[in-house]
């Protein structure tokens, strides 16, 4: 600790970070000899290049690194809370494709309250209008939609 | 009391000291088994600054690989589920 009160924060990070590097490069040079052990040229010429990256471009190469872990080892992942964490929650903003799942299941809710019998209130009861008219004037549109498509196929 | 208690402390110190540095170079010879030289250097820059000049860095560099690499999470993995067993009703 003494020596951590002594020296410039400064130095201590950049020797240790000099450290980790030689570390990096002692893995990465095991798996090369480990790769390349029946050919020296191919080797010598790797652990140039692997030098050249650990020691000049060592911050990009580990960002590049964490951005493959991310986005491809863990891209299923993050595809996922996008889907179903991100998605539902901007919906209740009225954002992106989550905004038509809460009236959707406010809907199906209410059907099912009607097919066991119950009386909704008068809210429940507009809801339920102006869903259906929504519907079934997306489904018109989507008829014409067709009409048209099918007429512009036979000219 | 407490001199004496410091003073073997100091042993106690040496001897850490002297196991990181000899840790720190096994682990250089069995990275780099191929190259004795390179082995040499590696575990020089290794001892140099993990030991010699940031003797707490070293050490809880080597507790947090002991930690990491020697299995002691496994077998906190197997005995997890009878440490924090359901108490039966």
């Amino acid at each position: 600790m003494i020596e951590l009160a002594a020296m410039p924060l400064l130095q201590v990070t950049a020797d240790l970070w000099f450290v980790v590097r030689i570390l990096v490069f002692s893995y990465l040079l095991f798996q090369l000899y480990l790769m390349f052990r029946d050919s020296q040229i191919i080797f010598g010429m790797a652990v140039i290049v692997s030098a050249y990256f650990i020691f000049v471009h060592a911050v990009s190469v580990t960002i590049l690194m964490l951005c493959f872990f991310l986005f491809v080892v863990f891209g299923n992942q993050l595809q996922m809370l996008v889907m179903f964490g991100l998605e539902p929650l901007l919906g209740v903003f009225g954002i992106g494709s989550g905004r038509f799942h809460l009236e959707q299941n406010e809907f199906m809710r209410l059907e099912q309250k009607v097919a066991q019998g119950e009386t909704l209130g008068a809210s429940e009861m507009s809801f339920m209008q102006q869903y259906s008219t929504k519907q079934m004037r997306a489904q018109q549109m989507t008829g014409q939609l067709q009409e048209q498509q099918m007429r512009r196929r036979m000219v | 009391m407490t001199m004496l208690f410091l003073e073997e402390l100091q042993w106690v110190w040496w001897i850490i000291i002297f196991l990181m540095a000899y840790y720190y170079y096994n682990w250089a010879q069995e990275h780099l088994a191929f190259s004795p030289i390179l082995t040499l250097v590696v575990a020089a820059i290794l001892i140099y600054y993990l030991v010699i000049v940031y003797p707490w860095a070293g050490l809880l560099g080597w507790f947090i690989s002991i930690i990491m690499f020697s299995g002691l999470l496994f077998m906190g993995a197997v005995f997890a589920p009878f440490l924090f067993r359901a108490k039966p009703k």
